[in-house]
């Protein structure tokens, strides 16, 4: 039974592949919360119905972190022509793919480069597309496919623009099975996939070639079934609790039903093939129609009816709930034929395919505007190269980029009669010079050193959100979140520091959420924040010109630093723990570009230490507020909830 | 798909033919939603009124090929230099469309922007020497306000703004679906009932926007009209004195479209949303019931006035 399941899932989403090779407009593909692996088997099956479908061998290109603007249009290369040599603009396959279909692989979208973003952006449910490069002028028809992965919760980190271009949403169809799996299988399974020589290629299944051959003679035929203003009705009737921005979501499930009906040879789109695209698509699960409401039929002269006598139709808006329902209805004049409705089985489908409208979101402001590089230092934030452009000065020239925009003009140049007597050297002009392109790295940097046991009726969110909107969202900074004393800890006598490249991570928020542990290894925690401020400010190639360390603790570490380091506590607690964060404190002060805060909880013991600490630390003291004490019911339903994802 | 079968985005499809009538108005900048139909309806519209596809410029274009540069492939191949018209000069007289106007890289903008409200293009450089080149295009951009906004400079260049929201109207929407579907059935057949009689609907509405274009050619601005267009951008205490002279032009087309022969103060009515909404003081694009409210007053005034 467990395998018939599976099998029906599966089938379901090769359906929908199938489908999408039929309906152009059925361009793009996103598989929540799928491996990599099972991304690539996915995409290869696509690959074979395409191949059948098409009539053609499909090509594939990958894009991924690091695809470039070359990566995506072309390049120009150099080849060998006799005793020399030649250079040719060589396109790339997502401008010149043939007459072959391109089936674009995206393993994660949550970490795909700006470059790629944009062009699938453009090009994604587009008519036409353009490349205006580098002296290349191409205009042609968008003839590809893309699959893209992505786990539901960083949904939030991708431009809605950008999903909006993926009408096709699934699940995988091995997350349940991935799910039942013991974490030492999942493991195992894990482990096995990463071994590059696994061989993903699985063949088709008969059924599969099968309905992949009919999906050929609707193509080649190019007649397609008949949309029906009660499939219009339908479709509609799926949307109207809540409205979409823009139609696309409905002429995706139009169109999907469109290609469900002419894969099954029906003239027009009917009622259920509506019903078969949505369930598919995963929407509004909650909204499909009662199995069977029970009717209880009541004669038309009845005298509990009462007039006018209501027509029995059917109504063509689902119902919101699966409740039971009695209702009662007026017996027809002539007999009418209810179209069926399938009863749900549960095949893995999502339960809201468009999670981005809910999703917070944990992306820039403008993710798909080109990054602008805002400096108050004289280093400029170098990341890695993305591209070349025409040099201004001579900082961070690019070699290989300026040799190959000089080859360009090579045998112009030898033609030239002042360099006819020595034609074979390479010349390099002025304004040949090509500099990188450049990712922007983070030049600031935000340590949050947070002592858990010290959290209790305490208003310190208040007093962090201030540092992490201000200051950290504002430049940009990358975050390190030292947790001291959290009851999750998985080595309770250590900190831990968890490390993200801007506020806007999700990690960030899982790191400051957490409960009380029984240890406070303090000295540990700041001997952390201060090798993190050393890292940044010192160390590689980090551009990090300014750090800020805040420190919300109330002084009473209880694990000396050795115990930390060691792991183990072979000694009962003393005042040399307390010694040992003040000593660590001391050494922060030492730390040059790096400036302190300490936020003090106000405890009511030891009072003092917090001071005393922040003298160490040489550090600005802020106060954190004590919540106001408990007021009753009723007062407490009138105080705003404080969340610091809200506050950003 | 062709222009007539659009439905509904009505303030968008006037907008884009006020623009055409009177080309002086400059462009026009569509901002809204994804997935209303923008770029489906400008690249429609371009057929009808050039014949041909808008001259697209994509967010990733580099500036050789923005404002003209090298046959880069006869250099390589025959070692000859050979000039290779920019898309500005290519768009010269017609349509210069922009997908994604606010993703565009700020110095292509600034290129635009010099030529657009210069009306010259000139290059000096790698070599090239293109001096006090006549260019004169109809920008159209599309954009999403989420994904950001554009520079104030921007904005002003475009003659007109038209807000695109997602239609509501369930029957409009219920057509929407009904025309994409059919259009998309009857593309890969031979037998397009629906499409021809769309193609000749759109040659009627091009012929139709011509016989306008030669109508506005004889409007003038007399003081009437002059008079209601300051009122109209009094009232929204436009700066400088763009939004009045736009409004002007844009009444006169209107009129011209509706085949009338001068403009009135319901011309200037209909379309003074479009000239002002990305003119506010504060660089707000929204038009909200307040901005209405003012239209409306100023329409009163004006009625009173008449009587």
């Amino acid at each position: 039974m467990e395998k018939m399941i599976q099998s029906g899932r599966e089938e379901d989403f090769s359906k929908v592949l199938v489908v999408a090779t039929i309906e152009s407009s059925l361009q793009g593909l996103l598989v929540i919360d799928t491996t990599e692996k099972d991304l690539l088997k996915f995409a290869d099956r696509w690959m074979q119905i395409l191949a059948i479908a098409r009539n053609a061998p499909c090509r594939k290109l990958t894009l991924n972190s690091a695809t470039t603007e070359d990566n995506l249009w072309g390049y120009f290369s150099i080849s060998r022509e006799g005793e020399g040599s030649r250079i040719d603009w060589k396109p790339s396959l997502l401008v010149q793919h043939g007459n072959n279909p391109l089936l674009v692989v995206i393993p994660d979208l949550a970490r795909l480069s700006l470059p790629a973003i944009r062009a699938c952006v453009t090009l994604l449910d587009s008519e036409c597309a353009t490349l205006q490069r580098n002296g290349i002028d191409r205009k042609w028809q968008p003839r590809f496919w893309c699959i893209a992965g992505c786990q539901s919760d960083r949904l939030g980190e991708v431009s809605p623009h950008l999903l909006d271009r993926f009408a096709l949403r699934c699940k995988s169809p091995y997350l349940q099975e991935l799910e039942k799996l013991s974490p030492i299988e999942r493991f195992q399974r894990c482990d096995r996939e990463l071994d590059p020589n696994l061989d993903i290629a699985v063949e088709l299944s008969e059924n599969l070639r099968e309905l992949a051959a009919r999906s050929q003679v609707i193509i080649a035929n190019g007649v397609r079934s008949v949309i029906s203003d009660e499939a219009i009705d339908r479709v509609q009737a799926y949307f109207t609790k809540k409205i979409p921005l823009g139609m696309r979501r409905l002429l995706t499930l139009a169109r999907l039903a469109r290609g469900l009906a002419s894969l099954d040879n029906e003239v027009s789109v009917s009622f259920s093939a509506v019903d078969r695209a949505a369930r598919l698509l995963g929407i509004s699960q909650d909204l499909v129609l009662p199995t069977q409401p029970i009717i209880r039929m009541v004669e038309p002269n009845s005298p509990n009816v009462s007039e006018p006598k209501p027509e029995p139709k059917i109504d063509p808006t689902p119902r919101l709930s699966n409740e039971e329902q009695i209702e009662q209805v007026v017996k027809p004049d002539k007999k009418q034929i209810f179209p069926t409705t399938e009863v749900e089985s549960d095949l893995g489908v999502l339960d809201n395919p468009y999670l981005e409208d809910d999703s917070p979101a944990m992306r820039e402001l403008e993710p798909l505007k080109l990054p602008m590089v805002s400096s108050r230092s004289p280093r400029v934030g170098f990341g890695h190269p993305i591209g070349t452009q025409p040099a201004t000065n001579l900082e961070d020239i690019s070699l290989f980029g300026t040799v190959m925009e000089a080859a360009k003009f090579q045998n112009y140049r030898n033609h030239l009669s002042r360099f006819n007597q020595d034609s074979s050297r390479f010349r390099i002009w002025l304004t040949d010079l090509r500099s990188y392109r450049r990712v922007p790295m983070p030049q600031y940097q935000l340590i949050c050193a947070i002592d858990f046991t010290c959290l209790q009726d305490r208003l310190w969110q208040d007093a962090l959100l201030t540092h992490l909107r201000d200051w950290a969202y504002v430049n940009r900074a990358s975050i390190a979140i030292i947790r001291i004393g959290a009851k999750d800890a998985v080595e309770p006598l250590r900190s831990q520091v968890v490390q993200a490249r801007n506020l806007l991570a999700p990690e960030v928020f899982k790191a400051l959420e957490g409960e009380a542990g029984v240890a406070t290894p303090l000295a540990h925690g700041l001997d952390l924040a201060g090798r993190t401020a050393r890292a940044s400010l010192q160390h590689g190639r980090s551009q990090v010109v300014r750090v800020r360390l805040v420190v919300l603790t109330d002084g009473r570490g209880n694990i000396p630093l050795q115990a930390s380091l060691d792991g183990v506590l072979d000694r009962p607690v003393s005042q040399d723990e307390i010694d040992d964060a003040l000593t660590a404190a001391r050494s922060l002060f030492e730390i040059p570009r790096l400036e302190i805060v300490l936020l003090d909880p106000q405890p009511q013991f030891y009072a003092e230490l917090p001071q005393r600490l922040a003298d160490e630390l040489g550090a600005v003291v802020e106060k954190v507020e004590i919540k106001p004490p408990f007021v009753g019911t009723e007062a407490m339903e009138t105080l705003e909830p404080i969340s610091l994802g809200e506050g950003l | 798909m062709p222009y007539s079968m659009m439905v509904g985005q009505e303030d968008l499809k006037l907008a884009l033919e006020l623009a055409f009538i009177a080309p002086k108005i400059g462009g026009v900048l569509l901002s809204g939603d994804r997935g209303t139909g923008k770029s489906t309806l400008v690249r429609a519209f371009g057929v009808i009124a050039n014949q041909k596809q808008p001259i697209t410029l994509p967010i990733n274009a580099t500036e050789d090929r923005v404002v003209g540069g090298w046959d880069m492939q006869k250099i390589m191949r025959d070692s000859t230099f050979e000039r290779k018209e920019g898309l500005l000069e290519q768009a010269n007289k017609s349509i210069l469309y922009i997908d994604e106007v606010n993703l565009l890289d700020d110095r292509i903008v600034n290129i635009i922007l010099d030529v657009s409200s210069t009306g010259i293009l000139t290059v000096e450089q790698e070599g090239q020497d293109e001096k006090n080149k006549q260019i004169d295009f109809c920008l159209v951009g599309t954009m999403n306000p989420s994904e950001g906004g554009l520079r104030p400079q921007l904005l002003d260049r475009f003659g007109l703004m038209v807000e695109v929201v997602t239609e509501q109207d369930e029957k409009t929407r219920s057509q929407i679906l009904k025309n994409v579907l059919l259009y998309e059935s009857e593309r890969f057949v031979d037998s397009k009932p629906f499409t021809n009689t769309a193609r000749e609907k759109d040659r009627q509405k091009a012929s139709e926007l011509l016989k306008a274009r030669e109508l506005f050619k004889s409007h003038v601005v007399d003081d009437k009209l002059a008079s209601v267009c300051a009122k109209v951008a009094q009232a929204f205490n436009t700066e400088g004195h763009r939004a009045d002279y736009i409004m002007a032009l844009a009444a006169m087309a209107h009129a011209s479209l509706m085949d009338r022969k001068s403009p009135t103060a319901e011309d200037v009515l209909r379309v003074a949303r479009f000239a002002l909404q990305h003119r506010q003081r504060g660089g707000s694009l929204t038009w909200n019931e307040e901005r209405e409210l003012k239209v409306k007053k100023v329409k009163e005034e004006l009625n009173l006035s008449a009587a």
